[in-house]
């Protein structure tokens, strides 16, 4: 809403309702601005209130990638914290003219998984989840119905690079673009994990 | 999301293993918790305190120490003011004081501008012997916030980002000096401009940033900002018409602004 107030002689009726009609806030902006979330993030380093948004819009999205990856809800919730923290340490380092904000996340994310990982494999070695994949040995075969509608087991046989497209792609709700970015690859290349990790996928989750 | 442009004999898959995976509870309290936790620690972290202001703030401070001299307050003023733009790039790392200048003006005002949630600016306009006062007033709402980054500012309404004015009007109407404080970050990042000594305005001590434009070779264009330094917001806005070596308009909008957090 805005007011007026027009002093002074000179101005006919006219002039001032033509003024005051012209005087909205929106009247002088122009143009939309496609990366809002970029921006968001550049008004985030010094607005507390940006920032607060910024979680709101990628903490599911950011937790259903974590979640599928390790599997558990204590160490899916800890681990999507560090990611949050982490961002928001090395925002100041955050160039929206280089990076969108999601790729950028998203890699904190995945680093933040894979030093879990490590971790656990340095805590105890036999104890290492993460299964190779193997296209002589049909998942299918060992998982009962029960189990195939947990997302985090079936992609434990994808490889590393298939999984986490498979992830970002359904779980975390990124784009091409995005997942290219986040992992350092092309498009095409990213297209190609994720229909290899559907192939895979498919004879287990599809009901024939 | 359309995932209809892989192969389709992946399509049910594809559709099954989204379903699959936005099939997650997450636990609000949880999310809220660690919400308020990185706020609280957003507020430790922002430039003018905490880790990510230690290095300039430090530096700064050495310099400045060695300043201390005796002298009447008007020439100790006087000297402290050169001293300081002469400084200004040896502390700062750039080159001259007009860099120095922008690069304190923009990041105060980039700190500055969400915390703006009105303004009113009062406007006098001189055509030959005739004069003009419009004053006028604008108010964001509660989901409307102003931002400035890259020598660009933008408001940010209702989740979408919209850009403030592409250019700076030469001839700006009446409506366009509501935006007037905001065509100062895109002339700062040129560094064509020449700093005037401080005034005081409205008991602020104040720069000035002159710039001209020259729309032909007979007319000249000439715009001064003074601009509050410790906000980066400007005060004054002064636009004079030269045409044929003659002073043909006048323009000085005075801007008064709404600050909250």
């Amino acid at each position: 809403m805005s007011a007026f107030d027009v002093l002074a002689g000179g101005n006919t009726e006219e002039e001032r309702m033509e003024e005051a009609l012209s005087a909205g806030i929106l009247a002088s902006c122009d143009e939309a601005v496609d990366d809002g979330d970029a921006l968001l993030a550049e008004a985030a380093k010094t607005d507390p209130h940006a920032f607060g948004e910024l979680y709101e819009r990628y903490y599911a999205r950011v937790y259903r990638y974590v979640y599928h990856r390790v599997g558990n809800q204590a160490d899916a919730e800890d681990i999507s914290a560090v990611v949050f923290m982490k961002a928001l340490e090395a925002l100041p380092t955050f160039r929206s003219r280089q990076n969108g904000f999601a790729p950028w996340v998203f890699r904190i994310a995945r680093n933040a998984v894979v030093d879990y990982y490590r971790r656990r494999r340095k805590q105890s070695p036999l104890d290492d989840i993460e299964h190779h994949s193997s296209d002589s040995d049909p998942i299918g075969h060992v998982l009962t119905n029960e189990r195939r509608a947990e997302l985090h087991l079936l992609v434990q046989h994808l490889s590393s690079d298939q999984r986490d497209v498979v992830l970002m792609r359904y779980a975390a709700d990124l784009s091409f673009a995005e997942i290219a970015s986040a992992m350092g690859k092309n498009e095409p290349a990213i297209r190609m994990l994720l229909h290899r990790g559907l192939r895979k996928l498919k004879a287990v989750v599809v009901d024939e | 999301m359309n995932d209809r442009d892989i192969d389709g004999e992946v399509w049910a898959a594809a559709d099954r293993v989204r379903d699959l995976a936005q099939r997650v509870t997450i636990d609000p309290g949880r999310q809220a918790r660690l919400r308020m936790e990185l706020l609280r620690r957003h507020s430790e972290l922002v430039v003018e305190g905490g880790r990510w202001g230690t290095a300039w703030r430090s530096r700064r401070g050495r310099h400045l120490k060695r300043l201390g001299m005796a002298a009447p307050p008007a020439m100790l003023l006087a000297i402290a003011a050169s001293v300081m733009l002469w400084i200004l790039p040896a502390v700062s790392g750039h080159q001259t004081p007009q860099a120095a200048e922008a690069s304190l003006i923009t990041r105060a005002l980039t700190r500055t501008a969400p915390t703006v949630t009105g303004w009113q600016w009062t406007l006098h306009e001189q055509r030959g012997e005739s004069t003009r006062v419009v004053r006028l007033q604008s108010q964001l709402t509660g989901d409307q916030a102003l931002y400035v980054h890259y020598g660009q500012a933008y408001l940010y309404s209702g989740g979408k980002w919209q850009i403030v004015s592409t250019g700076q009007p030469l001839t700006p109407r009446v409506a366009d000096w509501q935006w007037g404080f905001t065509w100062l970050p895109s002339r700062l990042a040129k560094h064509d401009f020449t700093l005037l000594p401080d005034r005081v305005i409205d008991t602020r001590r104040v720069v000035g940033i002159q710039y001209t434009i020259a729309p032909s070779s007979a007319a000249q264009i000439v715009f001064t900002a003074w601009v509050d330094r410790s906000s980066g917001l400007v005060m004054r806005l002064t636009r004079v018409e030269v045409s044929r070596q003659r002073v043909v308009a006048r323009d000085v909008a005075d801007y008064r602004y709404v600050r909250n957090r």
